[in-house]
């Protein structure tokens, strides 16, 4: 059944922002959307993943070849335009549930190991179910996607380490203090990139802001944005940065310039005022704006674009090592998922068989009875139609066995269709999509 | 038969050690329980042991280094069994163990000397003064391992570029420093104690309180030490590297006086380690 699962997509590692742009709008209306490529040609089953990275269709079908090209012509007649169309991947079978899980553990995304995907994953599958657009395959592939994820963050350190210079300032501090709760922190000049980190550390708790800028106004705007979002913050001229210097834990200093703003002997007298509690400072301007030698001084902590750039790329490269054990794991699932599929799709041949047999059992043993019942009694009537039951299912032990075992090992297409033919089943049965399982949770295991 | 025990005690604090190590390198969730459960494992031995002890001599049995050793480290096993539960930081276990089994490895090592002990000492303050002189100094023991991951975190945080994979993995400088700050009041409540009631039972026995003999002096020194550590940092507020690095001389300190003096018994303690 693996072989149905189709996905057709484009993504950041392919395609230019103005065509995701332009193919955003698919996910604008998922609902609409997936019920428009359920009505396409040849697609059974269809799911909708749509972030600000990637565009992407998933579908079932059989054959699968001809529910992509559907897919293919649908998302080309959404204005991919001639400059878009080498931009469009089309997977299928275990290719298709391969790239699912990889994007589904966060290997595929822009920031390998960001925990968004997975939720947006969830969402698509959950709206794509609530239209009854999700049939047994995409519900086992998409589930069992969820699984993978789950089990490559618990066993592997993707996502583990910081990778933005928000996150890194965040967690060098949670090194240096018990808690980021109840902290201050000092922002001079209100520079793009701290104005970031400074939001990174209020969203970890911080008590309070103090922004101070060579213009006031400026400092001032920025301080009522911050108030606005929930932060206390004050702003300063650059005149108070001495008196600040000893009541904040944590400085982020972006304001460039020909001295130092921020001298080690200014830290120095702050670092006694304030009773050699820890102060951590971070230096995002080029030129530095903190003395480099303050690092030296008693319960100071300084760090500079250059220390924070080798801390991210050393958590990528982690990050990067931690991936390979991901592909490894993703790997053994898509084999498993692939086995399990496979012998599902044998089903519907085993039933019909198992139909026929229980069918022919039961025409022989009413007949039988009826022409010699009246001599029996119960337990000679029981008798008979149990050995009617009994040559049955002797006669198709070995065909089922045999026939599972060749669908797990993915050899059945055309076993299962001797079958078919041999024994007189509704062929056309096994080529019709499942009925679709009752929406819900899919089935997450572990 | 205390001698086997202990034996395999030390076996058990191995495979704790190697279990908190290993969690130091792979986080792996199993790793601490099975450090935890055989810690808790090696110290119910230990406790068997010693309690050997306690039945041949009728009294603690620390007359000597090996038992000595052997309650101190049993002491800071237990000590760090239940600060390590309490605070959930299994990972201060791979700076603690070894430290526990520096110690008890001598314990195995020396061959055993017994001495009776003097019937006079025999005095209802001495078991209260040795086992405050030894959970004393098992508190300085764990103060010590804390200080020592003080020093790798801050070394790590304060390093420029590219840091080491374990400063993520070690608690914050505050928390460790915080750690230092209780371990410290308490280990040096209890050698207040220790030195107070020691000094009352020489005074019963002896007729003097104190003698400046060696043991008594470095006792007082260690006792300078913590009691101008405590009043710096609640004065001063220092705090950080600083203490954390006098927290370890004070520990050095005691281990010094108890091996050391052990050695060349030429005090009243005479060897032993009341």
């Amino acid at each position: 059944m693996i072989d149905r699962l189709v996905l057709v997509g484009i993504s950041h590692h392919t395609a230019s922002l103005p065509v995701r742009e332009r193919l955003s709008r698919l996910g604008e209306n998922l609902a609409a959307t997936i019920e428009s490529i359920r009505r396409l040609p040849g697609v059974a089953e269809g799911m909708v993943l749509s972030t600000c990275n990637r565009v992407e269709l998933y579908g079932a079908g059989n054959p699968a070849a001809r529910a992509a090209s559907s897919l293919q012509t649908f998302v080309a007649d959404q204005g991919l335009g001639a400059d878009g169309s080498g931009e469009l991947y089309v997977h299928q079978g275990e290719e298709a549930a391969r790239h699912l899980f990889r994007v589904a553990a966060s290997l595929d995304s822009m920031v390998v190991g960001e925990p968004q995907i997975l939720g947006q994953l969830k969402d698509a599958f959950h709206v794509a179910s609530s239209v009854g657009a999700t049939g047994d395959c995409l519900h086992r592939t998409v589930g069992r996607a969820f699984a993978v994820a789950k089990r490559v963050r618990t066993e592997t350190g993707v996502g583990r380490n910081a990778v933005s210079m928000g996150y890194a300032a965040v967690e060098l501090a949670r090194k240096i203090f018990a808690s980021l709760e109840g902290k201050r922190v000092l922002l001079v000049g209100a520079g793009e990139m701290a104005t970031l980190a400074a939001r990174h550390l209020a969203g970890h708790g911080v008590l309070a802001l103090e922004i101070v800028n060579r213009s006031e106004a400026h400092a001032e705007e920025l301080a009522a944005q911050f108030r606005r979002e929930g932060t206390g913050a004050r702003a300063h001229g650059l005149d108070r940065l001495p008196e600040l210097l000893p009541q904040v834990d944590i400085v982020l200093s972006a304001a460039g310039g020909k001295t130092f703003l921020i001298t080690r002997e200014a830290l120095a007298q702050a670092v006694k005022a304030r009773r050699f509690r820890p102060l951590f400072l971070i230096d995002l301007a080029v030129p530095r704006s903190i003395e480099p030698s303050s690092g030296g001084l008693p319960n100071v902590y300084l760090k500079d674009v250059d220390d924070i750039g080798a801390l991210l790329a050393q958590n990528s490269a982690h990050r990067a090592q931690e991936a390979g054990r991901a592909e490894a794991i993703i790997e053994v699932e898509v084999a498993e998922l692939a086995r399990v599929l496979r012998g599902r799709s044998a089903t519907p041949v085993l039933t019909e068989l198992r139909r026929l047999g229980d069918q022919v059992a039961q025409a022989e043993t009413r007949r039988t009875l009826a022409m010699v019942g009246g001599a029996l009694d119960d337990r000679q009537r029981a008798s008979v139609e149990a050995m009617a039951r009994a040559i049955v299912n002797k006669l198709l032990h070995e065909p089922t066995t045999r026939l599972r075992r060749a669908a797990e090992s993915g050899a059945e297409g055309e076993l299962a269709d001797v079958v078919a033919l041999l024994f007189g089943l509704p062929g056309e049965k096994l080529d019709s999509p499942e009925p679709p399982e009752p929406s819900g949770d899919p089935p997450v295991e572990g | 038969m205390s001698h086997a025990l202990l034996g395999t005690a030390t076996l058990a604090y191995c495979g704790a050690g190697m279990g908190y190590l290993w969690y130091l390198v792979h986080p792996d969730p199993p790793a601490p329980r099975i450090a935890f459960w055989s810690l808790a494992g090696g110290l119910l031995l230990h406790a068997l042991a010693i309690a050997c002890g306690l039945l041949d001599h009728a009294f603690l049995p620390a007359t000597n280094i090996r038992e000595g050793l052997s309650l101190l480290a049993w002491m800071i096993g237990i000590a760090y069994l239940i600060l390590g539960r309490r605070l959930r930081l299994p990972i201060l276990g791979a700076f603690i163990l070894p430290i526990v089994l520096v110690i008890v490895f001598p314990a195995l090592a020396v061959p055993i000397q017994d001495r009776p002990l003097t019937p006079a000492l025999h005095a209802g303050l001495l078991p209260l003064h040795v086992v405050a002189a030894f959970l004393g100094n098992a508190l300085f023991a764990l103060a010590f391992g804390v200080g020592l991951v003080y020093l790798l975190q801050e070394r790590e945080l304060k390093r420029r570029g590219q840091l080491f994979a374990i400063w993520n993995k070690l608690p914050s400088l505050e928390i460790l420093d915080g750690l230092n700050s209780r371990l410290v009041a308490w280990g040096f409540t209890l050698l207040t104690f220790a030195i107070v009631s020691g000094a009352l039972v020489a005074k019963r026995t002896w007729g003097s309180a104190w003698s400046w003999e060696p043991r008594e002096a470095l006792a007082f020194v260690t006792w300078v030490l913590f009691a101008g550590l405590i009043g710096a940092r609640q004065l001063v507020g220092w705090r950080g590297r600083r203490v954390a690095v006098l927290t370890m001389i004070g520990f050095l300190l005691v281990m010094g006086s108890f091996v050391g003096l052990a050695l060349c018994p030429v005090d009243r303690h005479g060897g032993t380690f009341q």
